[in-house]
């Protein structure tokens, strides 16, 4: 279903560092454009520079990081630095399978990834449609007045 | 090193030169002394070689059933391969972190130093910073064949050290590596990377040392593809290998719930290979055909798991393939534990056990019409794909690829084209929605097309869509998952 509860809000996408699953991102892809998002898509295999300077370059209200392949504690301080070294400050969520181990409790990986800098942490298996609320209530909050009414859509 | 790569065998001086500015530039120290690496590796061979594991296998209508693992921490990784030998695996592996696959030593060798065997940091082992010495240790302790799998555009450095540790097996090639593994990197390039491998392990079957190469081609996305399409990129990938010395070869065909076309293009898989290499003059390269179970989004539940690995190898059981690569019941959830993948092995272990028996009797019809659909699209494609480059595979496939004769759905790669769309029939079977640029014949098309009519029936608007293809990733999961915050089954 196509809405515009993202109308104009604009979204860097990517796998981050040496990961190479593509079709979260795909599917998150698609979930925000049809959301009205317009969605920066950098693949998999994008590092932490790249996530910065997309991030500059494109104005970006929104950075969704995904790792899956369990290396996402390697890579993500260097781009939270990054975007603080280049003072972009745009809403900052994680998801995919952020740990190396299924062993690893899950309030153990939420609580680093937030205190690195992260806005909100994603569980395996999150829905799309869950980020693309999140994210309609985040820029709101942010008194991103531009955004429709939660609810309101259109064709 | 020739502008335009090609099929021809790698000559044996130029082969030298590149080893050595290689390991200077990579490692910056001198190559592995092949010399000295043959005289660890042959008696390793004779006493645990993957080649005779398979080859016993294949002759006694046998499944050798091999799981992939890998740890960060040595003593954790001599633990894991032992408990995976105690469980039934023929073959144990060694899975290389993906750091050290992207040709960052150092880094994974810091990642190292910060893993301990209760936790890794990694996730894999990481080959070249544990070393040769390390490794021949590792493989020395276990009574089993050892393969390294690793995957990535060039990881010449990671084969060097497998061969000469003592690994038996090795994963992949160019057309898996590239084109369903990276995002930016282009045929022209990886393919003499890779075979610079296959090279390598010529020279090391030349002095007595066979090493088995799995030939993945499309046959392991993360999503389901239309079987002929996994063998296109299979028999290339063979076709590489064997044009640089590679002897034995292991076409992969994953199984993804529909049992009746899984057992055909196990069977498929197997005769293609077979047939182009010999077309192509490698007549001497044997092959053992591997089952893969489903690699794409498996089901949380564990129930629902071992349902899924039932179906699979109900259908390697019954193709009979000497080699099937297991996943675990929990791999819809994170890095398995050693215990679940021990249950996996065994259970896949008891199933083929009993239902491999009862094959000749579960050869249905469907299997003939799978079958014969196979061999008629990947035919098709092979046979173009080979025109192009004038009978050369290697030139042929940079050339259709470019032409979309040659293309996957769901790649990660900026040089697909990326108009293919599989999807599942009402009985869930995996046809092509969208055949993009692929030369199909017509009486393929009309089949495909036959079998998604009841689907097309069952949708609202009587149309399939790209909604119906985004629906079938979550196929194989029955019902949302119920599964505590974070999916984490310890808890
Ligand atoms: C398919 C798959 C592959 C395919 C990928 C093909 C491709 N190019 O994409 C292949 C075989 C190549 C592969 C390789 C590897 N894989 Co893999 N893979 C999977 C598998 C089976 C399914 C992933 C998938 O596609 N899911 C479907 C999509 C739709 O779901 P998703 O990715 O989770 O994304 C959804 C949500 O999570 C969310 N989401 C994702 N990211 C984000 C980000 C934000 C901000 C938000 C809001 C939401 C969000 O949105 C999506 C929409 O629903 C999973 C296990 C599973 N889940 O069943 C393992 C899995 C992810 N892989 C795993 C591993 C370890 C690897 C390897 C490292 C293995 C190895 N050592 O060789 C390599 C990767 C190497 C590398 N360089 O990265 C582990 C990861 C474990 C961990 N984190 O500790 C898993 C869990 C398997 C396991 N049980 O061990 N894999």
């Amino acid at each position: 279903m196509v809405t515009s509860v993202l109308r104009g809000v604009r979204v860097v996408v990517g796998s981050i560092g040496d990961d190479i699953h593509v079709v979260g991102i795909t599917l998150l892809g698609h979930a925000l454009r049809n959301a009205g998002a317009e969605v920066i898509q950098m693949g998999i295999q994008t590092s932490p520079e790249e996530f910065v300077a997309a991030a500059v370059t494109e104005d970006a209200d929104a950075v969704f990081v995904s790792s899956s392949n369990g290396h996402a504690g390697i890579f993500c301080p260097e781009l939270v630095a990054g975007l603080r070294q280049a003072q972009a400050d745009p809403i900052l969520y994680v998801g995919g399978n952020l740990s190396v181990s299924a062993a690893t409790p899950w309030h153990e990986v939420r609580q680093r990834f937030e205190e690195m800098g992260f806005d909100r942490v994603y569980p395996p298996r999150t829905l799309p449609d869950q980020a693309v609320q999140d994210l309609a209530a985040d820029l709101r909050a942010r008194g991103n007045a531009g955004l429709p009414e939660p609810g309101s859509q259109d064709a | 090193m020739p502008d335009q790569p090609s099929n021809d065998m790698l000559d044996l001086e130029e082969f030298q030169a590149q080893r050595a500015s290689l390991f200077r530039r990579q490692l910056g120290r001198e190559p592995y002394d092949l010399a000295e690496a043959w005289e660890f590796a042959r008696p390793n061979a004779e006493r645990r070689g993957m080649a005779a594991t398979l080859a016993r296998a294949k002759s006694a209508g046998e499944t050798v059933v091999i799981p992939r693992a890998g740890v960060a921490h040595w003593d954790a990784q001599l633990e894991l391969m032992r408990t995976l030998s105690a469980a039934g695996a023929g073959v144990v592996p060694i899975t290389v972190d993906s750091l050290t696959r992207s040709l960052r030593f150092e880094d994974a060798a810091k990642a190292l130093a910060q893993s301990t065997p209760d936790r890794s940091v990694l996730n894999g082992y990481p080959l070249v910073a544990h070393g040769v010495e390390r490794t021949r240790e590792l493989i020395s302790a276990v009574d089993r064949p050892v393969i390294v799998r690793a995957n990535a555009i060039d990881l010449r450095i990671v084969a060097e050290t497998a061969f000469a540790s003592g690994a038996t097996g090795f994963v992949s090639g160019p057309m898996y590596a590239t084109l369903e593994y990276s995002k930016l990197g282009s045929l022209a390039e990886s393919i003499p990377n890779w075979q610079f491998i296959f090279r390598l392990m010529g020279e090391y079957a030349a002095h007595g040392v066979p090493i088995v190469e799995d030939a993945i081609g499309f046959a392991q996305s993360g999503t389901c593809s239309v079987p002929a399409l996994m063998h296109v990129g299979v028999v290339l990938d063979a076709l590489i290998m064997a044009g640089q010395g590679v002897k034995h070869i292991v076409p992969y065909q994953m199984l993804q719930g529909h049992v009746a076309q899984d057992v055909a293009g196990c069977i498929a898989v197997g005769t293609l290979t077979d047939e182009y290499l010999a077309k192509l003059g490698f007549g001497d390269v044997r092959t053992y055909v591997a089952s893969s179970d489903w690699n794409g989004a498996f089901p949380a539940r564990e129930p629902d798991a071992y349902g899924l690995l039932a179906a699979n190898v109900f259908a390697c059981a019954i193709a009979r393939t000497p080699v099937n690569y297991v996943k675990t019941i929990e791999e819809g959830i994170g890095v398995p534990t050693a215990a679940a993948n021990a249950a996996s092995i065994r259970f896949t272990r008891y199933l083929s056990h009993l239902i491999s028996r009862q094959a000749a009797s579960l050869i249905s019809p469907e299997v003939e019409f799978e079958l014969e659909l196979n061999l008629m699209e990947a035919r098709a494609i092979l046979d173009a794909v080979l025109d192009m480059g004038d009978g050369d595979p290697v030139r042929g496939s940079i050339s259709a690829l470019a032409a979309g004769v040659l293309d996957i759905p769901f790649s990660p790669n900026v040089h697909v084209r990326g108009n293919v769309l599989p999807v599942r029939d009402a009985d869930g079977a995996v046809r092509f929605l969208d055949r993009g640029a692929l030369p199909l014949p017509a009486a393929a098309l009309r089949l495909e097309a036959e079998r998604l009519a009841s689907r097309r029936a069952r949708s609202g608007s009587g149309e399939l869509s790209y909604q119906d293809v985004i629906d079938d990733l979550s196929f194989l999961e029955f019902e949302e998952p119920t599964l505590p915050e974070g999916g984490d089954p310890h808890s």
